[in-house]
This record gives structure tokens, sequence and C-alpha cells, in this order.
């Protein structure tokens, strides 16, 4: 009997087919990895497993029996047991009384009233196991960000889990906690089914004993991790293969827009980025590419000043920029189009651009901008917010353009788009190009970013690993995201 | 080194909230020596200190902002009344003051916890405000705008006090205790991240009905007192008001320390005849109880609980 059966799921969300009838089977004991890019509907389907999320069409069967349509703390209570992408132990509750708390839960007596709650031995083995002995009887709260993931792993451990999902839990991590908890997730028991999301190919491929690989809601592909490596199918679905390489018109450079040398930044105690090298040349457009969580938009955030400097120097035209506030910089011609677009509540597609010209003189101005968008025109009046994820991007990047600025920095402008909207994007920056502006654009569509820049940059764990031009970029990409 | 600054600091503190607690029982008992008007207002005073209680668990441990406690207060005090006037023994009211609360608790709370915060606030504002409608329109019942009054009882005011004190005395103490055990934890855990809690196995829904109808059964028993207290019952003390001010109390008091939240309601009843006269007490009260809201969890009547490097479990007071 399978610890795990999906049969034929689908989530809509709205008109969004998230999943599109998923299957798959995972023995008992089984490490399955799932692995697809972002938005392939990988979170969802743990939601659906979990019964945190209903399931539009489909069953789940766990050991047996069908929880499709229970509640989740019912599917919790029949075995199964979950972490989550955000680290969320209960922040104000001590260490062990996070465990102990899930360990009477499991147990189905959490409405005891009889005992005070206390470190019983159990809880005790089980933070010793995620190495968190010495920190018992410290808040949740004042744990380090790795920390937290290994109280939540324990909190899950406790309560015996017949299949445990660990939704990205290496996500967000510098190097030495990454390694303890890639550690701590690959000793756990054998007896135990455990399924991992990870955006990490390399380890989740090193854990799994089988994957699967899901695209746009569907199972594109299942099997050994071997074969997946080298199935082309998944190698397209990450590097993309429906995209042209321009050939590059011009091979002479303009002159020096931006330059970091040995940039450091990070969160708290955390360093995410160190000693990137990086430059943009007047009218050049500059891919940053990598995956998750490997610091695209903390250099972005550091760059502009959003976040500041550990070490090294941010050079903008010449003159050093490292110790200016944000607004400074955006003075100075830096501009960021962040990920999200964040559309003001209230204000029509036409209110946005005049906010955002406002006092504002340049060759850009709301007329050209509508005449380079003509979507946009289209729906001047429409709100914002009403406006699809398409027209929002465009909008968002219109709003930047208006500053006028010599050098444009976008954030993940495809996040969330569909492959029809990705073009428009991509058709966006292009004009861009023509017009002559320069865009440092941090992607995880590979393929679509190759398409449109001049150079590449591949970030990995805070560095950068590779540069050069898209041509040679697809190898690279390969090489470094699924290590064929 | 660090360690013992700690330790003195844990033992500076230990002292400093031994005194506030005999303080705090010195300030129940010093009425009684007085007696008259000082008294009136303190054993007002206590009973409010029990809804305000009973509140304080509601919205600093659960998590749940009720603006509809007027509602069960006055149940509770309708129902005294009535029983009362039915010939009842007062025992007997005086349980289903209580008892009359929680069922009200129970209806309501079925709906109420479908949803989420703001919209909480907001439905358990609109049942309070049905309940006090019908208290008033319902002439036949209650009295309507007249109110019912309890004239012919005679109950002594230095045992209500007493009683009132003994009751509030015992139900931190075992509201302390509660918060102890797994399922008080689990009450905080909800609070913290309820989908995190329900990924755990914890059908939170009854948690949070099950402290409802505590609370409420508390409230109700406050008001069954009051109204012995005053002798009389209006409808108007069921307007939302009411609940208002229990709130202000709750954030005068720090939104978790239940010893703080049982005094804050001498500070307010003593305000309220002040402020008809001075404005700016009134004013006062509710600048320093909006600002502690903002800036001071803990509240201005807990200061032992302000000290840093304390850690959230001994915390609980």
């Amino acid at each position: 009997m399978a610890a795990l059966k999906v049969e034929g799921v689908s989530k809509a969300f709205g008109g969004l087919l998230a999943l599109a009838g998923v299957s798959l089977e995972v023995a008992p004991g089984e490490r399955r990895a799932i692995i697809g890019p972002n938005g392939a509907g990988k979170s969802t389907l743990f939601k659906v497993i979990a019964g945190e999320l209903r399931p539009s069409q489909g069953r789940v069967i766990l050991q047996g029996r069908e929880v499709s349509g229970m509640s989740q703390e019912r599917v919790a209570l029949l075995g199964l047991g979950r972490t989550f992408q955000r680290s969320n132990a209960f922040p104000e509750l001590l260490v062990w009384g996070n465990v102990a708390l899930a360990r009477w839960a499991a147990l189905g007596q959490s409405a005891s009233l009889s005992r005070c709650l206390v470190p019983e031995p159990e809880v005790r083995r089980v933070l010793e196991q995620v190495g968190l002995t010495e920190r018992l009887h410290v808040a949740a709260s004042q744990l380090s960000h790795g920390e937290k993931r290994q109280l939540e792993i324990a909190m899950a451990l406790v309560q015996k889990p017949a299949v445990l999902l660990l939704d990205e839990p290496l996500a967000r991590l510098s190097g030495a906690e990454r390694e303890r908890i890639g550690e701590l997730i690959l000793a756990l028991d054998s007896q135990m089914t455990v399924l991992l999301v990870e955006h990490d190919l390399e380890y989740a491929l090193r854990f799994a004993q089988r994957v699967t690989v899901l695209h746009q809601g569907q199972v594109i592909a299942e099997g050994e991790p071997e074969e997946i490596r080298r199935n082309p199918q998944v190698q397209a679905v990450y590097v993309g293969a429906s995209w042209t390489l321009e050939t590059p018109a011009v091979a002479t450079r303009g002159a020096e827009l931006l330059r970091s040398e040995g940039v450091g930044a990070g969160y708290g105690a955390m360093q995410v980025l160190s000693g990137v090298r990086l430059e943009v040349a007047q009218g050049e457009v500059v891919a940053l590419l990598g995956r998750n969580g490997m610091g695209k938009t903390t250099l972005l955030s550091a760059l502009m000043g959003l976040l500041p400097l550990w070490e090294g120097e941010v050079f903008f035209q010449g003159q050093a920029i490292g110790h200016l506030p944000s607004h400074c910089r955006a003075a100075l011609g830096l501009a960021l189009v962040p990920q999200g677009r964040r559309m003001f509540d209230g204000l029509s597609a036409e209110e946005e651009l005049r906010m955002a010209a406002w006092g504002q003189s340049g060759r850009w101005t709301v007329e050209r901008v509508l005449e380079v968008f003509p979507r946009l025109a289209e729906r001047r009046q429409s709100s914002s917010r009403a406006l699809s994820g398409g027209e929002q991007q465009m909008l968002a990047i219109a709003r930047a353009l208006l500053r006028n600025p010599r050098l444009v920095l976008m954030d993940e402008p495809t996040e969330g788009l569909s492959p029809l909207m990705v073009r428009q994007v991509a058709e966006i920056i292009r004009t861009l190009k023509a017009e002559g502006e320069t865009v440092l654009l941090a992607e995880q569509n590979v393929q679509m970013a190759l398409s449109v820049a001049d150079r590449v940059y591949i970030l990995e764990h805070g560095r950068v690993v590779w540069e050069g031009r898209p041509q040679e970029a697809s190898q690279a990409v390969l090489h470094r995201y699924l290590g064929v | 080194m660090a360690d013992v600054l700690r330790e003195a600091r844990l033992g500076v503190a230990g002292r400093r909230q031994t005194l506030l607690r005999w303080g705090l029982v010195g300030v129940l008992l010093l009425p009684l020596l007085l007696g008259g008007y000082p008294l009136y207002l303190a054993t007002e005073a206590a009973l409010l200190g029990l809804a305000a209680v009973a509140l304080s668990l509601l919205l600093g441990h659960g998590g749940v902002p009720s603006l509809g406690q007027a509602a069960f207060l006055g149940l509770g005090a309708y129902a005294l009344g009535l029983a009362l006037k039915a010939g009842l023994p007062l025992w007997l009211a005086l349980l289903l003051a209580p008892l009359a609360s929680a069922a009200l608790a129970l209806l309501t709370g079925l709906l109420v916890f479908r949803t989420h915060g703001i919209f909480i606030l907001m439905l358990t504002l609109a049942f309070g405000q049905m309940v006090y409608s019908a208290a008033h329109k319902w002439t036949a019942l209650t009295g309507g705008d007249d109110g019912l009054s309890l004239s012919g009882l005679t109950v002594s005011q230095v045992v209500l006090h007493l009683v009132a004190v003994g009751v509030l005395l015992a139900v931190v103490s075992g509201l302390r205790a509660l918060l102890q055990t797994p399922y008080g934890k689990t009450l905080e855990a909800i609070r913290q991240n309820e989908e995190k809690t329900r990924s755990l196995g914890v059908p939170t829904f009854y948690y949070k009905l099950s402290m409802y109808l505590l609370t409420a059964a508390i409230t109700g028993l406050a008001g069954g007192g009051l109204a012995l207290h005053r002798g009389f019952i209006s409808p108007h003390d069921l307007f939302w008001l009411t609940s208002a001010t229990l709130m202000v109390m709750v954030l005068l008091g720090g939104s978790r320390g239940l010893w703080g939240r049982s005094s804050a309601p001498y500070f307010t009843p003593l305000c309220k005849p002040g402020s008809a006269r001075l404005p700016t007490c009134g004013f006062i009260c509710g600048r320093s109880a909006g600002a502690d809201g903002a800036v001071c969890p803990r509240g201005a009547v807990a200061p032992a609980g302000a000290l840093p490097g304390r850690e959230p479990w001994p915390r609980l007071r």
C-alpha cells in the first residue's frame, strides 16, 4: 500500500488552474523530491495534500484512507506532518514549549487541563536530534533563522508522522545553516516517508530516491534523479526552448554606468551577498540569473540603497554612492521596478503615471509612455489593481521610466505571469533597449532573460559564479541549475 | 557575570511583584475600613475587574477582540434579577447568571468563530447591540428604560465586597493555572499562529469557542454581582460603550498580565465621577490607555513585567 497517493488532483483559483490533474504515488519510507520552476504548483500541491486547500477535482489518499475534503487538523492527526516555507514556530513560547505543544496535539490531548506543560524526555530527545538542546529554554523568537527551521522540523518529528512534507526547508538560509539543516534532513528516520519541495536542485536530487517534476500544474516527468537530470523535457522547462537568441548587433560597449566592487550585504546576522563584482555599461541590458534565494533581490536592494552595504562599494558614473540613501540614488538616476509590481489602491492607470511623472521633466513623459505602451493607453481609465498581471508590470516599468532614470533595475518582472505575458514583458525590454535605456534585469525565466540580454551574470549563494555572453549561458545555466 | 546580574534583576522583580500583589490585596481590603462610598466604589471595581480579567484572557491570550462583553455582563445581571423576582434562591440565581451568558456565547460563538480579526470585532459588536435592543425594547420582561429594580433585597455591603474580592482572586489564580496547562498554551499558540496550530492537528475552532464560553460565564457572574451590588439593572449598561470601557480597562492593565488587569478597574470608576467635573481626567485616562496599546503591551499597571530580559512564560502574572 502506498503511503501517499494523489489521484488526478486539480485546483483552480478563479480562472487560474494551479494544478491540472496531478497524480503521484509515494511508497512507504520513500524519499521523494518535487521540483519545478516558480509557479509550477508545488506549494499548492502540498496544501491540497495537507487539507489546507480543497481540491477542485481528484482525491488524496493517505495510507489507504481518503483524506481529500477533510480539515487540515484531521489530516494531521491521521499522520501527516508538515513544515512551512516561512518558518513559523510560535514566537512567544519557549523552544521546548513549541515541541511539547506539538507532541500533545499529536496525542490528541492538547485540551488537557490536569497537568502543566513540561519538557518531557521525548521532547528533549527530539530537540537533541535536531541539535537544539542548548536552546531549550529560549523563546522561539530569539532563535536564528536556521534554528527556527530546526525547531519546525523538531515540531514535525515529535508528532511521529507517517508522511512528512517539507516545503523549501533550505530557502533563505546561508552556507553553514544550509549545510546543517541539509544534513539533518538527509539523516531523518528511514521509516518515515518524506516529500521535499526545494529549489536547490542539487540538494533535492541528492536527497531523493525518486523525483517528480511539476510544470504549470502538471507532472511532466517522474523518475530517478539521474534520469531526471538527463531528461530533455526537464532541461527545457528549466532553461526554456522556444526562445531565439538575438545575435548581438554591436560588440562595442558604451561608457561604464554602474560598477559594484566586492559588495556584501545581508539581513540581521545573515550575510547574503559577498564580494559581488558587477558592471553595467551605458545602453546595455544585463541579466542577473540565479535560482530562488540566491541573492538577486538582495543585490538590487543593495544597489538601490534599500539595504546598507556591509562591505565593498558601488560606483555610479564613477561616483561612489555606497553611502548615499536611496532617494539620493534615485535622484542620480537609478530606478527600481520592484518584485510584485505594487500598484496603488484606488488609482487609475493614468493617475499612477501622472503621479510618477510629478515634477519630472525629461524625454519620458506620460504621453510618450502611452505612445510606447499602447496597451496602457487603451486601459488608462481602469483602476490599476484591475489590470492583468502583464499590464500591471507594464505600468510598473512605465512608472520607473517616468523618473527618467539612467539605469532601470528590474526585479523579476515576469514573476507570476503567463507565457504570453512573459513575451510581452520581453518585448517591452527590447523596446527599452531600442530606445537606448540601460537595464539591469534580475530574472528566473532564464530563456526570456537570455533573449534580451547583452551580458549575463549568474549568482549562486550570494556570489557571482559566472559571467559572459547569453549565447554561452545556456550551458552554464544547465550546469549550475541541474548539475549536467 | 551576566547571569548574576540577571539573577539580581529577577530577584528584584520577584520582590517587587510580591509587593505589588500584597499592595493589591491591601487596596481590595482597605475599603472595608473606610466603608461608605469608597466601599461601594471598591466593590464595583472588583466586579468590573472580574469582567476585565475575562476579557483580558479572551483578548490578550486568545487573541479574540470582543466588543460584545456588555451583553454577557447585562445578560448575567438580568438572569440574576429575573430569577430573584421569580422567587428563586440567591445561590441558584447566582448560578443562572453565568449559565445564561455562556448559553448566549455558545449561540453567537458558533457564528463568530467562522471569521477572523476585525470581523470578530464587528460581529461581537452586532450581537451585543442585538441583546441591548432586546433588553431595551422588551419592556414586559425587563422593564425597558425604567430598568429592573431589586429593591426588596438586602445583602450586606461588606459580605458582598469580600465575596467579590474572593471570587476575583480565585478567578485570577485559576486562570493563571489554566494558562500553564496544555490547553492554555494551545490557546496562546492559536493567537500566535492559527494556521500552524491547525497543521499540528488542533481543532482550533473548539478551543476558541470553549474559551469564549468560559469568559462569557465569568463576565455573566460579574454582571450578576453588579446587579446585586447596585440593586438595579439598567438596559443602558448593555450598550456597546460598556464593552469599550472594559476594553480600555484591559488596555490600561496591559494586554497580558491578569493581575494588572484586575487592578485597572480601580482607576476607571475613580476617574468616572472625576471626569464629569474635570474633563482632563477622562482625557488622561483615555490617553494612557491609548498609549498603552501602542507602546507598552504590558500596560501601565504592570511595572514588574516591563523589566527587560524576562522570558514570555514566567512573564504571565
